[in-house]
């Protein structure tokens, strides 16, 4: 590696550094191994225009484990598609391709598509065009690639004076399900506010489940209540999947008091 | 027609990302479509309006094609599509500063101006001022027409703040509440157009739209006008005649907060070291005046005119003892107070505004070009910042009120030096690092807001904590962001063979970051860990916590039957160290029982030096020593490698902080 005035070789080892000591003190972890290519860029991009989108992309996958593979797929894509020369463009590509490796590939296709074509292809306007396209054609057919995790988020819930009331966060596509468990003993009554919408039809499109009993309920606001003892868990859940102009959402609050 | 088109293609360009931005957004399905996923791409097209005939500059294609990909993978996680949301922002900060090269700077900080009022809340003074505008005018609107007591007000009718803003900005409550903000965004206006003079139209506009400028730019608060003031004085010609300008302009800004007191003292002071040397009597006789001058007006305007200018709380003598105590009996407390201003993630000048390293390097530059500017503008700022943390001592955040906005009256200082290095290629990463953290406090508004409780917004945000804090760690450690910082200034001083050093300071800084905090904080507990039990002060306003006398973190309170702390990751042999505090409370562990009750804490005696005559204080739980309780974990306190932790019968009892050591191997 040769060392200009820029230093690019200093760039790209110090972060090739600060990537083992983080994992030598986080634990190992296999998916931030893209991280090497996305250092690599950093070095081999400093004097380009993607250069503060690469920057902030590293930093934010350094930073933040949840946020690293989102912050590599979108400095992979942008360096294959925009990167002057083949070697910056076969590095984006190979930031892209080992991160789509280590996450589900099911909706993930068009993503691979664009970034193996983006890197062959010669022509910048062409290249520049391809990841709008990829992304209409991944959101009108395929889909765009769901939540690397599916568990279920657990609401906080704090007990006053008698009286219970849970944090519940704002439930999507990206957050399907949120489970409320009983923080008390004795018996409970709970009540839960609901506002669904940013659909755009009739169909149930959240599931409220307690214990063997469920109820599929359309968008709207609906309030509804329950007797829960110890070991009761409320969960609430999205049924709707993305779909191109639906921003499926479901708001809710929910308290209770002991009987 | 072609030739017009020709001329203003790189506008039609903008809108059409402003409509790509729309578009994108519903197709994405993207959450907050109705705020977030209209002002944005508004923004864009108000910038297209303004842009005229300007060429795009290079930054655009990245923005485009990241903002797309950002958005195609919005659900990975479900703080992604605020993220993906930032980086139009950033782009629209980019352009600003790409345009504002050439004397646009109104066009270049009003898209941004217009996101900075629209996302942020009326809050803190705001509310206040509102309060007071509304009654001292007669303009009242329903919201603002009660005035309500907050702490450090003198009387449900006598606020803590001088009138003198209120009186400003009432004229725009004849619009309604929303007009509240009118006069300020003038103001704000008015302050970039005078830091423009005092440097550059592209300076300007960077103070303007980076932290701590943005924290409240357009907003009713006082920090844009004593910005103002201070930057008018600085501009003014010398000579005798503008003495009694800068006076005058020194005496507005404390009837406009007492805080600005240490500026009005440094403008003076400055005034003094700029006069020419000669004449000796006559320079003793000035500040004589000055001084006579000054106790002269304060005396009329309490006696004669009722103190409609002037008056606040500064007739109380314990806050004048407080400045003694802070400086005298406790200087290396204060010392790590100035530190926390500088490095604290929460309100620190530097994490929100790292470019500010750039202009501290620039500031030796400016000084030997501009002597004579150079200390009109430090010499007060100095003032600024030390009378503001020996008076405030640990509240000198003043959050949760936007974080950063204490430094705007300095940013003069800070951009003369930021046009000294703008150039270099290491301010031009600083400055990378400090649009991406304004661009992710206007796509997330609440990051404009911090709690002092070591949780910092943009940390939580993306996912991390970090355990160095003003509220939680060793001052000492104060030491190593110090380094970093000192390091960054040489290297952008040097430059040259040091420039790729840059680099590795941000990435130690970084990795220092992304280390997560050891043990478990009660304010950082995850969800899924804490069942029913409530975080005490029940509310997370620093306020409430500001005259606490031992530790200012909030504590988890277990108090009632059920309220439960579910501990992962445990195994027998493990043992636990858990802060504690309490007046009796029985807690279980497991299946240990054990007492908690720790001592009342005394009025530490610089207190008593003060004023305060209470020797013990009363039994509430900021009151009580907390302590660490040491519990050896056995097989049957373990249950699917979990154990919990809950109030079993008395009074309640606050957990501070868990640590967890492991078993050794055998």
């Amino acid at each position: 590696m040769r060392t200009r005035d820029s230093n690019e070789a200093a760039v790209i080892l110090a972060g090739y550094t600060a990537w083992a000591a983080v994992n030598l003190l986080r634990g190992f972890s296999l998916a931030s191994l893209p991280m090497l290519a996305v250092f690599t860029l950093l070095g081999m991009c400093m004097n380009t225009a993607m250069f503060p989108v690469l920057l902030g992309s590293a930093l934010l996958g350094l930073i933040s484990p949840v946020l690293m593979p989102w912050s590599l797929l979108v400095a992979g894509m942008l360096a294959s598609a925009t990167g002057g020369e083949i070697k910056i463009r076969v590095t984006g590509f190979l930031a892209v391709a080992s991160t789509l490796w280590l996450i589900p590939v099911s909706l993930s296709i068009p993503l691979a598509i664009v970034s193996v074509a983006s890197t062959v292809l010669g022509k910048k306007k062409l290249r520049y065009m391809l990841i709008p396209a990829g992304f209409i054609v991944s959101a009108l057919v395929t889909g765009l690639p769901g939540p690397l995790t599916v568990e279920p988020v657990v609401a906080g819930s704090e007990i006053s004076e008698g009286i219970l009331s849970y944090h519940i966060p704002e439930v999507n596509t990206s957050r399907r399900e949120v489970l409320l468990p009983a923080p008390f003993q004795g018996t409970w009554a709970v009540w839960i506010a609901l506002e669904a919408g940013g659909v755009r039809d009739s169909i149930p499109m959240l599931a409220v489940r307690l214990g063997e009993s469920m109820l599929l309920l359309p968008s709207g606001v609906d309030t509804l209540s329950f007797t829960m003892v110890p070991g009761d868990t409320l969960a609430v859940t999205l049924m709707k999947d993305f779909m191109p102009f639906n921003h499926s959402v479901i708001h809710a609050t929910a308290g209770g008091e002991r009987l | 027609m072609r030739n017009t088109l020709r001329q203003y293609a790189h506008s039609f360009i903008m809108a059409i990302f402003g409509v790509w931005i729309f578009l994108v957004w519903r197709l994405a399905g993207m959450p907050d479509p109705g705020f977030a996923g209209r002002i944005i791409p508004a923004a864009w097209l108000l910038a297209a309006i303004l842009n005229g005939k300007e060429k795009q500059n290079k930054w655009f294609v990245p923005i485009v094609l990241s903002f797309t990909t950002g958005a195609w993978l919005w659900m990975l996680y479900p703080d992604c599509w605020i993220i993906a949301a930032a980086i139009p922002v950033a782009g629209l900060i980019a352009w600003a500063f790409s345009i504002s090269g050439s004397h646009r700077v109104i066009r270049a900080v009003l898209p941004l101006l217009l996101l900075s009022v629209i996302t942020a809340e009326i809050n803190g003074d705001e509310v206040r001022f509102a309060e007071h505008a509304a009654a001292v005018s007669g303009f009242s609107s329903e919201r603002f027409s009660q005035s309500h007591f907050r702490t450090g007000d003198i009387s449900l009718e006598e606020g803590h703040h001088t009138p003198f803003f209120p009186m400003l900005i009432a004229p725009g409550l004849l619009a309604g509440d929303t007009g509240l903000r009118l006069i300020p965004l003038i103001l704000s206006l008015l302050g970039v157009l005078l830091l423009a003079k005092l440097t550059e139209p592209r300076i300007a506009v960077a103070a303007a739209l980076l932290y701590p400028g943005l924290s409240i730019l357009g907003l009713a608060m006082t920090g844009w006008f004593a910005l103002g003031l201070f930057t008018f004085g600085v501009l003014l010609p010398e000579g005798k005649k503008w003495s009694a300008i800068r006076f005058f302009i020194a005496l507005l800004l404390v009837a406009l907060k007492m805080r600005y007191i240490g500026l009005s003292a440094g403008i003076l002071i400055a005034e003094y070291s700029c006069m020419p040397t000669g004449n000796r009597k006559k320079k003793w006789l000035i500040p004589a005046a000055w001084i006579g001058g000054g106790l002269f007006i304060l005396a009329l305007d309490r006696y004669i005119l009722g103190g409609v200018i002037f008056w606040s709380r500064y007739g109380n003598i314990e806050a004048v003892r407080l400045l003694w105590a802070n400086v005298i009996q406790q200087p290396l407390v204060t010392l790590s107070h100035a530190g926390w201003s500088l490095f604290d993630p929460e309100a620190g000048l530097i994490p929100r505004a790292p470019w500010v390293l750039a202009a501290i390097s620039g500031l030796f530059i400016f000084r030997r070009n501009h002597p004579s500017r150079f200390k009109r503008l430090f010499i007060p700022s100095l003032f600024y910042w030390l009378f503001l943390i020996a008076w405030s001592g640990p509240s000198w955040h003043g959050l949760p009120a936007p974080a950063g906005r204490i430094f705007v009256p300095m940013l003069p200082l800070f951009a003369c030096g930021l046009a000294s290095v703008w150039n270099k290629k290491e301010t031009r990463i600083l400055l990378i690092l400090s649009i991406a953290i304004s661009a992710l406090v206007i796509a997330s508004p609440v990051c404009r807001y911090n709690y002092a409780d070591g949780t910092d917004s943009i940390l939580t945000l993306i996912g991390t904590s970090s355990g160095f804090s003003m509220v939680r760690a060793d001052p000492l450690l104060l030491l190593v962001p110090l380094f970093l910082a000192v390091s960054m200034v040489i290297v952008i001083t040097k430059g040259g063979k040091y420039r790729g050093f840059s680099y590795v300071i941000i990435l130690t800084a970084v990795f220092l970051i992304s280390l997560s905090a050891t043990g478990y904080e009660a304010e950082d507990l995850p969800t899924e860990m804490v069942q029913g039990a409530r975080l005490y002060p029940y509310i997370s306003d620093p306020v409430e916590r500001f005259f606490w006398f031992g530790s200012r973190e909030r504590i988890l309170e277990v108090a009632e039957p059920g309220q439960s702390i579910l501990l992962p990751g445990v195994e027998a042999g493990d043992t636990l160290f858990i802060e504690l505090s309490g007046g009796g409370g029985l807690l279980s562990v497991g299946e240990n029982l054990f007492t908690v009750e720790t001592p009342l804490m005394e009025l530490p005696s610089l207190f008593r030096s003060i004023g305060r005559t209470t020797r013990i204080l009363p039994d509430w739980p900021e009151n009580r020593a907390i302590e660490v309780f040491t519990v050896p974990l056995n097989a049957h306190d373990v249950n699917n490698s979990t154990v919990r932790i809950s109030h079993h019968s008395g009074p309640p009892v606050y957990m501070d902080r868990i640590d967890i050591s492991k078993k050794l191997i055998e």
